[in-house]
């Protein structure tokens, strides 16, 4: 497994482009000549998964009517003094490293049923904007904002193929597969902001984020494409192409859900084994 | 004063024992002096401040003054403010002293009362133990727990200054005893009130957030989220319970309980009198803390103390330490019932609380500076608050009553504790004039709370609280007082129309006299009218002289007692005249002061801040002119 900069991510996705382009315009031919010769396949790849999608989780406290903590540095939960407290929270997921094991047997002519599992962890960081009531008077919310890192993230997916093994050249083979896919997603959420504040009153400032797990699984979809050299009759590399998503609601600080998008592109290379 | 003053009855036997020339038996007598205004400031002729610097540097050698507080100024850097009380033989003079502004040690103004040529013996013959128990039996009131009386050198209405011991006492009055018997010989109320006649709009059911704590399974109004904290008390109308929070006690020891304090089971409050007697708490300090960077009635953070729910009557008071549940002072406020309000409105509109509280402030900010526990005093001066009328007048029912012969009806403490009613000779001057005086420190507290009162009020609008001159206009009751247009003749716009009442001084006994003010009323010495009671001194009446003053300074105007007209700062800058009014107040103001030394003070606050010239310091200046200062 790896980590990609932004700079090293997009020649990699530039290369992946390129790699896919040209075998799929060389491979209509070829392929009306080849049959693939194979029972079924395992694959194991490592990678990255990209592209997962920003999300926004408003929260709101509503007013409690009972006691308030007027600390230096308090919690925003507690904070809403006859009226609701508030935050919401933006998150953009970061690229996430992981791996991914699939298998698949040939059912009829080129095309097989497969089953992979993808995992991926990383992290998140979300822009927190929050309103925070004033203690002595209605209506008059302060308002703040602040930055959220660190927020873990993880996504296990399992995903159901149907595919289309193209053999461009003995060695050579191009899949392309979709299909449903479920995503287990345990992501950590801005729970509660620690705000400061001091008399009067009339101004608050961030301090930091609580951040709370939360978990949920959705259904979706996956698409993609693999490129396998085969070096010998049994084993080979290759590389795998996959997008999938899934809208997972994860249960917000605030008491609701939040529909948290799931999946992405994941780019990765790794083992291939023909059977 | 030049002139002693003689009793108007018939004889020397009841005369002075002063002016009658010799020392009664078994009784330290009243001994002469003079009482002498200091006001030297930015106006001061050339060379009266070095000559009045010189002669404070050798009083303070010789140990005539003793300095007291010496403070770095707030706003200005560079300058301090020393407080210096006089003493005589080791003995206080009550509320006499100079507060001295000094630019890197070099003198800049000098305010205050200082007596001189003062013949009184400082020599006791009773303990101060002795004289608590004394005064206990003669008034029936209770010295309150840890207080000892004090050995004063007592400054007398009428000119004269004895020997004396004054504390504190649970009727809400500080008493002072001669050192040499111990019998009365003053009392001086020690509760501001803030009495109220009117109609008007009603109290206005607006939400409000209540600063509470969560004890005990329910909620309770102790406000410990602002810098001072704040508890407010609900008496229910009890007055046993009123009284026994109110009564004198130990400095900052807490005497309420859980059952004095409002409570609620929810935090969703019922009582708009337990609402806005602790939000308007809450505003006030707010206002001192924001506006003026001070923070608490004592400036220190102390815990204030509110009572609602007080007495049944239509008022509202500040009684000052040792008064209060806590020993801290405390402001109590009752409700009005009227044809606007029959089930009866809660005293407790933020004008109200405001003004309540800042009398709070004064106590604390004279008390602090100066050394006085008694807050600021009224200074009588001849000339300014003791001055003298016709040898005769005709009241209103066609009598004519001529000084020597004449009565009025009054009151004073009897030996036994009670209130004793009767006809006292009037107190003349030794040609036969009447005396007539009226309490110009107090007059100055009274305005000077309208004055912050109202601040607090414009301070707040964007809150929900009215913006108006008029004190007191979201009560039911209607406005208390107006500052932008003063109802005269009640209430004066300039110091030549100052009310005034003929001194009357109550014998009691062995010639010792005991005064108060009647119910005769004088404007520019000619009589008025005559009230049917007795012993007000106009402080609440008088204080327009000054207020208006300040809403003139403020929005511009003439005064129409004396048609001089006055360009304001505006009320975009109403901050900056708040300022110097309060600077006065917390700066310059001595022990005790009159009307006119008040009017100086605010003129040197003034000059402190803006140079002369400047719009501030001319609107100041001209507003104080206007009103006859």
């Amino acid at each position: 497994m790896f980590k990609q900069t932004k700079g090293r991510r997009r020649r990699l996705a530039w290369t992946l482009a390129a790699g896919i382009a040209v075998p799929a315009v060389a491979s209509p031919a070829a392929a009306q000549m080849r049959e693939w010769d194979g029972r079924g396949f395992l694959a194991i790849n490592g990678g990255l998964q990209l592209l997962a999608g920003e999300f926004t989780d408003a929260v709101v406290f509503a007013e409690s009517g009972g006691v308030y903590s007027a600390r230096p540095v308090g919690l925003l939960s507690a904070a809403a003094a006859q009226e609701a407290a508030g935050f919401s929270a933006v998150h953009t997921p970061a690229d996430s490293t992981g791996f991914d094991a699939g298998a698949g047997v040939r059912v009829a002519g080129n095309l097989a049923l497969g089953l992979a599992v993808s995992y991926a962890s990383g992290e998140s960081e979300a822009a927190v904007s929050a309103r925070a009531p004033s203690p002595f008077f209605f209506g008059r919310d302060r308002e703040f904002s602040g930055a959220a890192a660190g927020l873990a993230r993880q996504e296990i997916g399992v995903h159901v193929q149907v595919l289309y093994l193209a053999p461009v050249t003995e060695s050579f083979t191009v899949t392309l597969f979709g299909g449903p896919t479920m995503i287990n997603l345990q992501q950590d959420l801005v729970a509660d902001v620690r705000f400061r504040q001091a008399y009067p009153f009339e101004q608050a400032s961030y301090e930091a984020a609580v951040a709370g797990g939360a978990s949920g699984t959705g259904i979706g979809f996956n698409a993609g494409l693999d490129l396998a050299y085969y070096f010998s009759d049994v084993a080979g590399v290759g590389m795998l192409a996959r997008y999938s998503r899934a809208t997972v609601d994860l249960a917000s600080a605030g008491g609701g859900t939040v529909g948290v998008p799931a999946g992405g592109m994941q780019v990765g290379g790794g083992l291939r084994i023909k059977f | 004063m030049a002139r002693r003053i003689r009793h108007g009855a018939v004889t020397g036997l009841i005369a002075w024992v002063a002016a009658a020339g010799g020392p009664v038996a078994a009784q330290v007598p009243p001994g002469p002096g003079t009482a002498v205004p200091v006001a030297v400031g930015s106006d001061a002729a050339p060379g009266e401040l070095q000559a009045w610097d010189a002669r404070l540097d050798g009083m303070i050698r010789a140990g005539d003054l003793v300095v007291m507080s010496r403070d770095d100024d707030p706003t200005l850097p560079g300058r301090t403010h020393q407080y210096a009380a006089q003493f005589v033989g080791g003995v206080p003079v009550l509320g006499a002293g100079v507060t001295r502004q000094l630019e890197r040690g070099v003198t800049v103004s000098a305010f205050g009362n200082l007596h001189e040529n003062l013949s009184v013996s400082v020599a006791p013959t009773i303990t101060a133990g002795d004289a608590g128990t004394l005064i206990e039996r003669q008034t029936g009131a209770r010295l309150g727990d840890g207080q000892t009386p004090e050995l004063i050198v007592l400054p007398l209405p009428t000119g004269s200054y004895v020997l004396a011991y004054g504390a504190a006492f649970d009727d809400g009055r500080f008493h002072f005893a001669s050192a040499s018997d111990g019998r009365l010989v003053h009392s001086i109320e020690a509760f501001r009130t803030q009495s109220a006649i009117g109609s008007g709009v009603g109290i206005l059911g607006d939400r409000k957030k209540v600063s509470t704590t969560f004890r005990g399974g329910r909620f309770e109004t102790h406000d410990r989220i602002r810098p001072s904290e704040i508890v407010t008390l609900d008496a229910g109308f009890d007055i046993e319970r009123f009284l026994r929070l109110l009564a004198p006690g130990p400095w900052s020891v807490q005497r309420w309980t859980a059952q004095d304090i409002a409570a609620d089971a929810d935090n969703d409050w019922e009582s708009s009198a337990v609402v806005d007697g602790h939000v308007h708490a809450g505003w006030t300090f707010d206002y001192f803390a924001r506006q003026h960077g001070r923070e608490g009635l004592d400036g220190r953070r102390g815990r204030i103390a509110g009572i609602v729910n007080a007495f049944d009557d239509y008022n509202a008071l500040w009684a000052p330490p040792p008064f209060g549940p806590e020993g801290r002072g405390a402001i109590a406020f009752g409700q009005y019932t009227g044809p606007e309000a029959p089930q009866g409105e809660p005293l407790v509109p933020l004008h109200v609380v405001a003004h309540e509280m800042t009398h709070g402030v004064v106590h604390y900010s004279i008390a602090q500076r100066t050394g006085s526990p008694f807050g600021l005093l009224d200074a009588f001066i001849e000339g300014e608050s003791v001055r003298f009328g016709p040898r005769s007048f005709t009241d209103r029912d066609g009598v004519t009553h001529s000084c020597r012969t004449t009565t009025f009806p009054g009151r004073v403490l009897t030996e036994t504790g009670g209130i004793e009613e009767g006809q006292f000779p009037a107190a003349c001057s030794d040609d036969g004039r009447f005396v007539l005086a009226s309490r110009q420190g107090t007059a100055t507290n009274e305005a000077i709370a309208d004055i912050f009162a109202v601040s607090a009020g414009f301070f707040h609008e964007r809150d929900g609280a009215t913006g108006s001159y008029e004190l007191g206009v979201d009560s039911a009751a209607g406005a208390l007082r107006s500052l932008s247009n003063p109802r005269a003749p009640i209430n004066p716009r300039a110091y030549s129309d100052r009310i005034e009442f003929a001194f009357f001084c109550a014998e009691l006994r062995n010639g010792e006299c005991f005064g108060s003010f009647s119910g005769v009323v004088f404007i520019r010495g000619r009589y008025v009218t005559t009230l049917d009671g007795c012993c007000y001194g106009a402080e609440h009446w008088n204080s327009t002289i000054l207020s208006h003053a300040f809403y003139l300074a403020i929005e511009g105007g003439t005064n129409l007692a004396t048609s001089r007209l006055v360009a304001g700062v505006g009320a975009a800058n109403r901050h900056v005249i708040e300022e110097i009014f309060f600077r006065a107040l917390t700066v310059h103001l001595p022990a005790a002061t009159t009307l006119p030394r008040t009017a100086a003070a605010i003129r040197q606050a003034a000059a402190d801040l803006h140079p002369p010239g400047s719009a501030p310091y001319r609107a100041v200046h001209q507003a104080l002119r206007a009103a006859g200062f």
